[in-house]
């Protein structure tokens, strides 16, 4: 899931200051917590009651979308309200902020929730912790299932690195779990340590840089054209 | 694999059998590197140290580069320096550019090192290169050297630059093994030699060196005289992973207790207790272990070099 | 007409009898109050309650003492039992004892109730077994378990599940006391055994020193086990009965002989069994020298003593097992407390139910009892089983939450807040989508104020009911300088202890409208936001106290709420003493007063709430 944290009120307020009507549009996706109606209209109470702390009045409706990162999806609720309100706040994450404003032409659409890293819940431990830097070279075949991208301070790719204490790292107070000797246990205990002592060389960094795309070949409409250009 | 030759003074006194010794300079935020090059004197003076390591950026602090520091040390006080170079701060295109800029200038010993993470230092919020890791390092400077070619494999022009390049292993840690195979990793891409963090503990260290001799390549073992008990104190309490043994922080205060208000004195009593310590160690390491010598790391502490190494 | 379409405008005990004083505000509140009730009562839908057949069986799991009693008990009454045991017999930790203090045989006794057990009709005893799962809810469990030597296989339904999985005697460890170092340091249990079945053994031995409090009030277990210096006590007067020539100290820390076990204490004294008190942070040592066992125990006031001996019983307290009574535990959807042990609905009004219905407890599986305790306890749970068994239906609540499937997302924060494990995503059945159980949910409403997608409605006290209740409440045509409070009180404790403040005449001003919800935590943040939105000057939630709280522990989500609240409160522009959270009981009906008069006396200086937004500046132009 994507794992969002939401803004301080006061920096949400600044940005929707200049206008007085807006859509306040939760998401039903992935991001954990879930910001979905009741958070969407909890958002807007809130503004709502400091818009008037500054002598200002704020009309708004709070809605939710199944997932604001489908263009279709999120098209199909919102279209009915666009015409009504001169901005939108929405609780997504930043995928769901820049496909508003990619698909709503005529205003803006301003973040509520800061985007902080693919990851999953620690139960135990009540906490998110980043899994996924999608790197796009993905390595856990090679590593027991651990990512020495996520998981690593230093993304090394021939660890672990001497500053480890215990199996701890040392990023954030030896707290948290060295990715590399975590792995180097799994891989023992799978038989596995043929993919430890490996030597791995320097990553293709290029597939992990701004701004990326993938190309999709498989519609039927553009395969005629594709086979032409022999692209496939 | 065959070694690659002895392009440095210490990797050719290390094969001729030799017990060396290599000391540490730390250049901080410095403009003035006058401190460096009085240690790096005074190390020289003893005519036992066979090279001086030059740390860069430790702790993730923002100082002078390594580099220029070395070069100083080696035209000016005519003491071979260890290049250390973090892929902290770089990318690999920079990296390829200083080492050829510094084997240029002509410096031979180059100690790949990951670094402490920016999040340790005084830059928090800078972000960490780590586009190779030190491994890689290794593997970028034996391209450079043995085949004179970059990363990629672009020729470099005008000739193979003459470097040695080792790796650094840690003692203290716990679990030893993933670090003995990471060591192992290094060796296969090209190190010619190993130094080692510091190590308090007699029997541990030569447990690790024993771990270490299959993989054939000469070990310095990293010693760390202290030169106060305030030092010994924070060292224990903040260096995670690495406790000074109870014995050896008594004896130092003890030596300050007894020897307050006469400076002279309590010098003599701090040296005595260093040397009570470090001299049956490094004769034990030298006499019952393959060790290749000793890193000692007595910053700015070179009044212990001749008594403690005098008699090896 | 379904009773649900009923509502109370509380215009006596919450208007007429607290404002006597002010009696024109008094009808202006009655007036609110009563336009409340309408908007509410407009909203309401009538309610059907839940019914289900009981299955007249139940299942007790744990075949010592308090199981073989709970399981007797239900069977004498014509219910099937189950009862499933781990070991190869039955009987449990009372296999080990031979005598109550009191003298009574305690093996003849226990022969006799497995006896009866083995013969009872009704009664189906599973030994060498493990439970692989519970299934089910209340009237309706199913069980699947494993037993015998031969690992067979068993499923059956039941009604009601009675836990008596009991405890176990600490066992010493890394060498305390030289436990395992020497064989003449051994348990009381140990001793005992050799008391009552090899007395010969003890016709030698000159001195025996027995060491209380081993293994209970330290820092792993801060508990006192309440048996052990009845044990001791007993195993000493045997001993002296078997040889009257023998020494025998016992070293303490306090004797709790409680109730009438004290004049066994007297009596020990009185046949010179020498007692000897040591403190708390200075245990006594057993040192070992040229085969000798000497006890040091340390007087501050005299040094160190020395006794000799040739026999060493420590007095090992009972400790839960606590890998067993968790996976129990989750199995059962209940809690343990912070020593392992099964934690009990409410120590003093509900001890032998679990919060989760149809699920009872009893025995040493609850905490430390004797004998006599764990049968009491049995036949309680067993007494409370019969209220569900005894009848062929039961009835449940009408005012319960239900999830919209179409809306729910399925991200099962409704189940972490819910006490009763009575909604939840229902992963097992892949459906991914969340379920209330109406047989488990007790109506308290946390599940619907935390429900991220509003899928959850709360019938009765939903958004639909309190939402227009607010905008009524906060409503003001004139302030006149009086702050409006707009205030949600819990059904069971601060309404309760407004309407006492009620009938004791306690007097306070009527600028407050109170609107009842279930539970405090049944308030969702939107709802206070609304009261200030809507006018409110002041808004006031009253919960049970931290630890009271009706549904287990709504109160906590209350108090995470409200904290969230407080939080935020001033960088939205309000006065943050605005917003008041307050633990009142249902018989703190004069704290309440007490609070609601400092309340409004504090929003009366503060003015009312438009003071709090900018004032919008006044150019003056020429």
């Amino acid at each position: 899931m994507i794992i969002t944290k939401l803004k301080d009120i006061e920096e949400i307020y600044e940005m929707i200051k200049p206008y007085s009507k807006i859509l306040v549009a939760g998401c039903d996706g992935c991001c954990q917590p879930p910001r979905s109606i009741n958070e969407a209209k909890v958002l807007a109470q809130m503004l709502e009651l400091k818009a008037r702390s500054e002598g200002k009045e704020l009309k708004w409706k709070a809605i939710t979308v199944l997932r604001q990162c489908d263009d279709r999806i999120a098209a199909t609720t919102l279209r009915p309200f666009i015409e009504e309100y001169d901005a939108i706040v929405s609780l997504a994450c930043g995928l769901g902020v820049g496909m508003l404003n990619r698909i709503i032409p005529t205003i803006l659409t301003f973040p509520a929730q800061n985007s902080m890293f693919g990851g999953v819940e620690n139960n135990g431990e009540n906490y998110f912790a980043e899994y996924c830097e999608t790197c796009g070279d993905c390595l856990l075949g090679v590593t027991g299932g651990i990512c020495p991208m996520a998981g690593c301070a230093k993304n090394l790719s021939n660890g672990p690195c001497g500053g480890q204490v215990e199996g701890k790292c040392e990023v954030g107070g030896y707290i948290h779990d060295c990715a590399w000797v975590k792995m180097w246990e799994r891989l023992k205990k799978f038989n596995r340590l043929d993919l430890f002592t490996i030597y791995r060389p320097p990553r293709n960094y290029r597939i992990w840089s701004s701004p990326r795309f993938l190309h999709i070949y498989e519609t039927s409409s553009n395969v005629e054209e594709l086979q032409k250009e022999e692209k496939i | 694999m065959p070694k690659r030759p002895a392009y440095s003074n210490l990797v050719k006194t290390i094969r001729e059998g030799k017990f060396v010794f290599t000391g540490e300079l730390e250049p901080e935020k410095d403009f003035d590197l006058k401190h460096v090059l009085k240690s790096a004197e005074a190390m020289k003076k003893t005519g036992k140290i066979v090279a001086a390591n030059v740390t860069d950026g430790p702790q993730g602090d923002a100082y002078t580069c390594s580099m220029v520091p070395c070069y100083l040390v080696q035209e000016k006080v005519g003491l071979e320096a260890i290049w250390q170079m973090t892929v902290r701060d770089r990318n690999r295109i920079a990296l390829f550019g200083d080492i050829l800029g510094g084997a240029i200038l002509g410096l031979k010993n180059l100690l790949a090192l990951t670094g402490d993470h920016s999040a340790l230092g005084d830059h928090q919020n800078a972000r960490p290169v780590y586009d190779l890791d030190s491994t890689q390092l290794i593997e970028l400077v034996s391209k450079m050297v043995d085949e004179g070619t970059d990363v990629e494999g672009n020729e470099i022009q005008g000739g193979k630059p003459q470097i040695n390049v080792g790796c650094a292993a840690n003692p203290n840690s716990n679990p030893r093994e993933p670090e003995i195979l990471k060591v192992g990793r290094k060796v296969e891409v090209g190190a010619d030699f190993i130094q080692t963090q510091t190590s308090f503990d007699i029997d541990d260290a030569k447990e690790f060196l024993k771990e270490l001799e299959k993989y054939n390549t000469p070990v310095l073992l990293g010693l760390f005289p202290i030169k106060s008990y305030g030092i010994a104190a924070y060292f224990d309490a903040n260096i995670p992973g690495v406790s000074v043994p109870k014995e050896f922080l008594g004896a130092l205060k003890k030596a300050e207790k007894d020897n307050k208000g006469n400076k002279s004195a309590k010098y003599a009593a701090i040296d005595r207790v260093n040397l009570e310590f470090y001299r049956p160690f490094i004769n034990e390491i030298k006499k019952t272990t393959k060790a290749a010598g000793i890193h000692c790391m007595a910053v700015h502490y070179e009044r212990l070099f001749d008594p403690l190494l005098k008699d090896f | 007409m379904n009773k649900y379409l009923f509502d109370l405008a509380n215009i006596r005990d919450q208007c007429s009898w607290v404002h006597m004083h002010e009696p024109e505000e008094a009808t202006e509140k009655a007036k609110d109050l009563v336009r409340m009730a309408i908007a509410r009562a407009r909203k309401l839908v009538p309610l059907q309650e839940q019914q289900v057949e009981v299955i007249h069986k139940g299942m007790v799991i744990g075949g010592g003492v308090a199981g073989m009693t709970a399981a007797l008990n239900l069977a004498n009454q014509g219910f099937e039992v189950f009862l499933i045991e781990k070991a190869e017999k039955l009987g449990g930790f009372s296999n080990n004892i031979y005598q109550t203090i009191e003298n009574y045989d305690v093996q003849e006794f226990l022969e006799d109730l497995i006896n009866k057990v083995n013969n009872h009709k009704l009664i189906n005893v599973f030994l060498n077994a493990r439970i692989n799962s519970i299934g089910g809810y209340v009237c309706n469990f199913t069980t699947k378990i494993t037993f015998g030597e031969d690992k067979q296989k068993k499923e059956f339904q039941h009604g009601i599940i009675i836990v008596a999985t009991g405890a176990h005697e600490y066992q010493p460890k890394n060498g305390e006391f030289l436990f395992d170092k020497d064989d003449r340091v051994i348990l009381q249990s140990e001793l005992e055994k050799i008391l009552f079945t090899k007395e010969e053994k003890i016709n030698n031995l000159n001195s025996i020193v027995m060491i209380q409090c081993v293994g209970s009030r330290n820092e792993e277990h801060p508990y006192c086990s309440r048996m052990c210096c009845s044990e001791a006590i007993k195993n000493a007067l045997k001993a002296k009965e078997i040889n009257p020539n023998l020494n025998i100290t016992i070293l303490y820390r306090d004797i709790r002989t409680y109730g009438f076990k004290e004049k066994y204490y007297n009596l020990a004294r009185e046949k010179g069994i020498l007692f000897l008190r040591f403190k708390d942070d200075k245990p006594p040592e057993i040192k070992l020298e040229n085969g000798k066992l000497d006890i040091y125990i340390n007087k501050s006031d005299i040094g160190n003593i020395k006794i000799g001996a040739d026999l060493v019983a420590l007095s090992a307290g009972i400790v839960a097992d606590g890998e067993a009574n968790e996976t129990l535990a989750k199995m059962l959807k209940v809690p343990t407390n912070d020593d392992n042990f099964f934690l009990e609905a409410h120590v003093k009004l509900r001890p032998s139910d679990f919060a989760t219905e149809g699920i009872f407890l009893c025995g040493t599986a609850r905490g430390t009892a004797t004998i006599s305790e764990s049968i009491a306890q049995a036949m309680s749970a067993a007494s409370r089983a019969t209220t569900i068994l005894s009848k062929d239906i039961l009835i449940t609540e009408g005012v319960i939450s239900k999830v919209d499937p179409a809306l729910c997302i399925g991200c099962n924060r409704c189940a972490e807040v819910c006490n009763y494990g009575a909604v939840g995503v229902k992963y097992e059945e892949g459906l991914m989508i969340s379920e209330v159980n109406p047989l488990l949910c007790k109506g308290c409403g946390d599940c619907a104020a935390e429900c991220p997608a509003e899928a959850i409605t709360m019938s009765h006290f939903g958004r639909i009911q309190i939402e227009p209740m607010i905008t009524e409440a906060a409503k003001v045509t004139v302030k006149n300088g009086q702050p409006r409070i707009v205030a949600f009180l819990c059904n069971w404790c601060s309404y309760a202890g407004a309407d006492l403040a009620g009938v004791s005449r306690y007097q306070y001003p009527p600028n407050i409208r109170t609107i009842r919800v279930m539970c405090s935590g049944g308030i969702p943040k939107s709802f206070i936001l609304q009261a200030f939105l809507e006018g409110a000057d002041g808004v006031f939630v009253g919960g049970c106290h931290l630890g009271d709280c009706h549904y287990i522990a709504g109160n906590q989500d209350t108090l995470r709420r409200t904290n969230e609240i407080e939080k935020i409160i001033e960088s939205l522009g309000i006065n943050p003493d605005r917003f008041m959270r307050k633990w009142v009981s249902a018989s703190e009906g004069k704290i309440f007063a007490e609070t609601i008069t400092e309340f409004t006396k504090k929003l009366k200086k503060l003015g009312p709430i438009e003071n709090d937004y900018k004032k919008k500046e006044i150019i003056i132009t020429e």
